[in-house]
């Protein structure tokens, strides 16, 4: 059985191990078929050395303009929410 | 000696891994696919939550089967988000929230994971009203039925790992399979059902505010932001590898096919209301009445189905939350883990249960002000979440070639964004400025 480390991945210390599984792996009987949790582990695409994305310009945009949307959305949801509550003062009791 | 030398001291190639061998091609086709199903199934059934159900029998109530044809239209959108979803879980193992933190840096990752907490939050008060609702016109005390909800729903994810916990998630799921039976008592006109299915149409009287209202409703009840961060976190934790995605798709589609059939078998039922002029309040209320006419087994039927919903609805949307925040903090967060070893998992998915059914409980709150903020809110954070799943997708450092969308997925993809964004403002526009669209269709 496979076991976890504290990020939920498995305890595999680095590509050497993961290439004796791959040759553990290719030793198997090819109609073999195994749960997902028992199976050894395999090689993910590599993100833990990743920095933020730079951003290109269409993407800058994007996101600059989805800030924009959001927060004027969320204003306006505060504002109704308060006069649905009647913090305004013309929705009476 | 370390974790690892001990593993792989202990690694043979023939008990390494537990299996069966099967020689058969089809059959070990569908035992892999079993395997592997379960996160497909379960995050689009857990969409036919309570506020689901609300919407679709209430669709059903005031337009007959006209808005069939929207559910058979959404399967595909549903299905394209999801399997981007799919695609970067199995590639990466991680989940949604922590690629959004490492990608966008921590002001979006903030943002993001304020976004989905204060939604699902919302989303779970409303699950726990439903249930108060439905236990309370089978003539159980709310005050009894709420707590014994919540303590059902922490026992299920602290009662013994993922697979436990899948398991009787998809026996849920299942159990939706009622809504069929009862779509065939109320004795619906097949023949207008494939019609109204097969075709897409205005219903008679227009389109009106409230036509356009309950088509966002639908829309935004059938796709929702949680679900991109709880089937990508249910496929890292259930560890599913590249040679499952196959299977994962499947199980993607088949779970949203099944979906819409629920749904739609939810609409029919509100159709009953319709046809024998019934006027729809809420789901309870309608399955009370209807009962009257077609027996004790729909109005019961459809009381317990809003329970399960709601159920169903709660557990997906509590653990999108926690899987994220554990993520995000760094904590360990996997339903394999014992509730020692992940201690602020649990515990935040404990929390946001109990904190909205004691919400629920509490006499007097503003229920009807939280349900409108979830609908808009959900609106105004699904584009967004969308639109980060598809830089996401489009990373070529984090998918490589191979994994990232293609020319047509984007082309869908994009589509679908302006879509949602257009739908996401009309709802809003809706809700904030009520005055805004005529309230009656033509006379």
């Amino acid at each position: 059985m496979v076991r976890l480390n504290r990020n939920n991945k498995p305890r595999i210390g680095n590509m050497a191990d993961y290439e004796k599984l791959t040759a553990l792996r290719k030793s198997f009987d090819p109609d073999l078929v195994v749960h997902p949790l028992d199976d050894l582990p395999e090689k993910k695409r590599e993100t833990d050395h990743l920095a933020p994305m730079k951003m290109t310009l269409s993407v800058r945009i994007s996101l600059v303009t989805l800030r924009a949307y959001l927060i004027l959305m969320g204003f306006m949801l505060v504002y109704h929410v308060l006069d649905i509550a009647g913090l305004f003062g013309h929705r009476g009791g | 000696m370390s974790d690892e030398a001990t593993y792989f001291e202990n690694v043979r190639p023939v008990d390494s891994v537990r299996g069966r061998v099967i020689r058969t091609r089809w059959l070990r086709h569908l035992i892999a696919f079993l395997l592997v199903a379960g996160p497909g199934l379960i995050v689009m059934e857990a969409d036919n939550d309570a506020g689901a159900v609300s919407t679709y029998v209430q669709a059903g109530a005031q337009y007959g089967t006209h808005l069939l044809w929207i559910m058979l239209l959404l399967l595909p959108i549903t299905y394209f988000v999801q399997e981007m979803v799919v695609r970067l879980g199995i590639a990466t193992g991680q989940g949604h929230a922590a690629m959004i933190y490492r990608r966008f840096g921590k002001w979006w990752g903030r943002f993001s994971l304020f976004d989905l907490l204060l939604v699902n939050f919302l989303t779970l008060v409303t699950e726990f009203a439903a249930i108060a609702l439905a236990v309370d016109h089978m003539g159980v005390s709310p005050y009894f039925g709420v707590p014994l909800a919540a303590t059902g729903l922490i026992l299920l994810v602290l009662s013994g790992g993922y697979l436990r916990w899948e398991r009787i998630t998809i026996c849920l799921c299942l159990l939706d399979l009622t809504w069929l039976v009862l779509a065939l008592f109320v004795h619906p006109q097949m023949h207008r059902v494939i019609h109204d299915t097969l075709i897409p149409h205005v219903p008679p009287g227009g389109i009106t505010a409230e036509l356009a209202f309950l088509v966002v409703g639908i829309v935004g009840t059938t796709i929702a932001p949680w679900q991109l961060f709880f089937q990508q976190s249910c496929v890292a934790d259930k560890r599913l590898r590249f040679k499952d995605l196959k299977w994962a798709r499947l199980d993607t589609f088949l779970g949203g096919v099944f979906t819409v059939i629920v749904g739609g078998c939810m609409m029919i039922a509100g159709n009953a209301a319709k046809v024998h002029s019934l006027e729809f309040l809420d789901p309870a209320k309608l399955a009370v009445d209807i009962g009257g006419i077609f027996g004790p087994f729909v109005k019961y039927g459809i009381l317990f189905l809003m329970i399960n919903a709601a159920v169903l609805g709660t557990t997906a949307v509590s653990l999108a939350s926690s899987w994220a925040y554990g993520e995000v903090r760094g904590w360990p967060h996997s339903l394999q883990l014992p509730l020692k070893e992940a201690p602020g998992f649990y515990l935040v998915y404990i929390f946001c249960i109990l904190a909205a059914a004691g919400l629920v409980l509490i006499p007097n709150a503003p229920l009807q002000l939280i349900i409108l903020s979830v609908q808009v809110l959900a609106g105004l954070v699904l584009p967004s979440a969308i639109i980060f799943l598809q830089l996401l997708l489009n990373d070529r450092e984090v998918l490589g070639e191979e994994w990232m969308n293609k020319r047509w997925n984007n082309i869908i993809n994009w589509t679908i964004v302006i879509l949602l964004f257009a739908l996401s403002l009309l709802l809003a526009a809706q809700v904030m400025l009520p005055g805004l669209f005529p309230t009656s269709g033509p006379s």
